[in-house]
């Protein structure tokens, strides 16, 4: 039953959010009958598969969940806000019972009286259902080929009935019908079960492990085809099940079996039940431990690093064959780098709908009206990728909804529409991924961040900084310029630790801002942690790589420029480091010819000196190790197929130290006193 | 008189071992008692192998006594409608 369980949880965890969404698209769009639909459709699927997994709290639970949103479909219930932000709530008390499950563990007192406390709220929105009282039929007798005697008589007038023969193999496959059986009769009431053994064969004959057994069920209660059809989804393609609607099984009593009736939903194994919800994820997608594409990548990388070693030996022993041959293992290898990566690659739209639900209720909280508009959700980034980012967005989501967007009131005095837009874009660039959070309110107060940052003495009082400057103060540690510590944001930890889980994924954040206007933060991701395209240049014996994406163009330093820290290039001054004095690398000789490597990153240039050009790789990124921590612009190692090590180039932390550089000369320019000491 | 014991657990992954014990116990002449107060798991395939072995035992038209069967045990029988053939009544409680 493990499986199950884990069928469920990870269902559980799809129809959630999709409840969640639904609801919120019908918070904005209450006449929407499909988003009923959708919304009822996740929950009537999350309460059938709790139930079979056992997880009885949960389909209890979202039973209420799922009878509210069912009088909605019919009609008899709006979508009020009230009722949204209820049902709102119920999800995410369904998420924490989901949780506790998981967990195995009990429901807690809290979670308990949490429980009860919704389901008393949810009551009122419950019109009493309509009676369910049936007209007294005549009694049905068993006549199912068995030679059991007949059940307690039942009235199958107002039953359905539901006849299953199991497939042999059923129990293999890890499932139990005994426990599909039980959960159909918390759904209705069982009134005849018959356990058809007419194929069962002699004690000695049979094959215990396989399944010869039958049943035909009598059940009555609130149900519908779809309903019954669920408690039997996880077997569908293993049985034949036939489910007869009530008063169908009256006309054709007593024929218990009903081979042929009129009209009936028979639902064949493997036949598409018309408008009944697949399961999900039976299409045509099929779901993959993460670990496991984890496993291939590793194994990739490791194929990556001996197809490198195998090509350089053949380079070195001059054989043509064995070289061409080696060619187009590495052409194949490439290839299957490519699709592994594509394999991990999720789409961030389903990241940025989760801030639907942080937009809005943050928002009735601050009581400010704000929408949520989402772009280029489809843009595809590596998994590993999308999970880290999402604490960092959601900072600055909160961020924006707190400090960016002003009152109602003052955007109305501005000029402004009332209700504040924060939106949330992605798209490709160069390589990578950029991701904005854009709100049009107020935008950064300058002047405030520039008092505060010198109060907190991270700039000298005298300091003349640009404006641009300034605005990324915001991301120094230990910053915060709430004049009101909030429950949401500003509390000193922040902007900071934005920015260093974002360097963590090699990647960076910047701050647009225009007064009065509003804000854009920019963060720029590589599309993928794990193995790269790279350019490899050597200083002395040292190897470099460097993402190849980045790299602009190579050029010879002239002796002319040799001197200084800039030089020009298409009529520009292009400031340049010596990766030889940046790594202190200890060479005997001064090199005869040295290169510029020009690498650009997030609209800037820098020029990168090395002495020797061995060309483009693909690169497997391994991690320093703490001991390394400390140096700045090495973001990694990479074994070369010769066996020596190379460093991965940290381009973003290099432009970075360019950058402090340059303003620690601008500063000691403005202190003549400081440079003279 | 004979004696069999079931063991607590009746399950897909148990049925084959218990095939055998219980095709030997078929042959039991006259009435044979099959203690069934352990059984804590049963599942359809249990369920499935205990029919066989009852309708076996009928049909050789010997008397077979389920003594003291457990509340799981009873509980399944009686989902599926079973009692009866096991000469078994419904007990209070379930689950």
């Amino acid at each position: 039953m493990e499986q199950l369980t884990e069928v469920f949880l990870t269902e559980a965890a799809d129809q959630l959010d999709a409840l969640e969404d639904a609801l919120l698209a019908l918070e904005r769009e209450p006449q929407d009958t499909a988003t009923i639909h959708t919304a009822f459709r996740a929950a009537h699927t999350i309460k059938g598969s709790s139930g079979m997994a056992d997880a009885h709290a949960v389909s209890a639970f979202t039973h209420a969940v799922e009878n509210v949103l069912d009088l909605m479909r019919d009609g008899r219930q709006v979508p009020e806000p009230d009722l949204i932000t209820l049902l709102l709530q119920c999800t995410d008390h369904m998420h924490a019972l989901v949780d506790a499950f998981a967990g195995g563990n009990e429901l807690d007192g809290r979670l308990q009286a949490a429980g009860e406390s919704l389901g008393q709220r949810l009551h009122p929105w419950l019109t009493p259902a309509d009676a369910a009282d049936a007209t007294p039929a005549a009694a049905s007798s068993a006549t199912a080929g068995s030679a059991h005697p007949p059940a307690p008589a039942g009235n199958a007038s107002d039953c359905w009935h539901v006849s299953l023969r199991m497939g042999a193999e059923i129990f293999q496959r890890g499932v139990d019908p005994v426990r599909l059986i039980r959960y159909l009769g918390t759904l209705g009431e069982l009134v005849r079960v018959v356990t058809i053994d007419d194929d069962l064969p002699e004690l000695d004959d049979m094959d215990a492990e396989l399944s010869y057994l039958g049943f035909e069920i009598d059940v009555r209660g609130q149900l519908d085809a779809g309903t019954i059809e669920e408690v039997f989804a996880f077997v569908r393609g293993d049985c034949e099940l036939t489910i007869t609607p009530p008063r169908l099984c009256a006309d054709a009593t007593p024929a218990v079996e009903a081979e042929t009736p009129p009209v009936q939903a028979t639902l064949a194994p493997k036949a598409d039940s018309g408008n009944a919800p697949r399961p999900h994820g039976a299409r045509d997608h099929l779901r993959v431990d993460a670990d496991k594409l984890d496993k291939l990548m590793d194994l990739v990388g490791e194929l990556v690093i001996a197809g490198a070693a195998a090509s350089a030996l053949s380079a070195r022993k001059r054989d043509a064959e064995l070289t061409e041959a080696l060619h187009v293992v590495s052409r194949r290898i490439e290839e299957l780098r490519e699709s592994a990566m594509q394999m991990r690659m999720v789409e961030i739209g389903a990241t940025f709908n989760r801030f639907q639900r942080v937009v809005r209720d943050l928002s009735h909280e601050l009581g400010k009206d704000i929408e949520l508009l989402t772009t280029g959700g489809e843009t595809e980034l590596d998994k590993s990728v999308v999970e880290q980012i999402s604490d960092p967005l959601m900072h600055l989501v909160r961020n924006s909804i707190d400090h960016g967007i002003e009152p109602a009131e003052l955007r109305r005095q501005r000029g402004k529409l009332a209700r504040g837009q924060v939106t949330l874009a992605a798209c490709h660039e160069g390589g990578g991924i950029v991701i904005q959070i854009r709100d049009d309110g107020g935008g950064l107060n300058t002047d405030r961040i520039l008092a505060k940052a010198i109060e907190r003495k991270l700039v000298p009082a005298n300091a003349t900084l640009g404006e641009t400057e300034i605005h990324q103060l915001i991301f120094e540690p230990g910053f915060s310029t709430a004049d009101q510590v909030t429950a949401l944001s500003g509390r000193g930890v922040g902007m900071d630790v934005v920015r260093r889980n974002i360097q963590a994924l090699r990647g960076t954040v910047t701050v647009d801002s225009r007064a009065g206007e509003g804000c854009i933060f920019t963060i720029r991701l590589p599309l993928t942690l794990a193995i790269i395209d790279g350019f490899r240049v050597g200083v002395g014996d040292a190897h470099f790589v460097i993402p190849l994406e980045i790299v602009g163009e190579c050029i010879r330093l002239t002796e002319r420029d040799s001197g200084c820290a800039y030089m020009t290039l298409h009529g520009e001054m292009l400031p340049y480091v010596r990766l030889r004095n940046l790594f202190d690398v200890m060479a005997d000789t001064r090199p005869q010819v040295e290169n510029v490597v020009v690498v650009q990153h997030a609209g800037r240039k820098v020029g990168l000196v090395v002495e020797h050009l061995y060309g483009e790789m693909q690169a497997v990124i391994k991690p320093m190790g703490r001991l390394f921590n400390h140096i700045q612009g090495l973001a990694g190692s990479i074994l070369l197929g010769s066996g020596e090590i190379a460093l991965f180039l940290d381009v973003p932390a290099l432009l970075r130290g360019v950058d402090e550089a340059e303003r620690a000369e601008t500063l000691v320019t403005s202190h003549p006193t400081r440079r003279q000491a | 008189m004979s004696h069999l014991s079931l063991p607590p657990e009746l399950r897909i992954d148990d049925v084959a071992e218990l095939q055998k014990v219980l095709l030997e116990a078929v042959q039991v002449h006259g009435c044979l008692t099959v203690e069934a107060a352990d059984v804590c798991e049963i599942d359809l395939a249990g369920v499935q192998l205990l029919i066989a072995f009852q309708r076996a035992r009928s049909a050789l038209g010997a008397e077979t006594v389920w003594q003291a069967p457990s509340a799981t045990l009873v509980s399944a029988l009686d989902l599926m409608g079973l009692l009866p053939m096991f000469g078994l009544e419904p007990q209070g409680e379930t689950h």
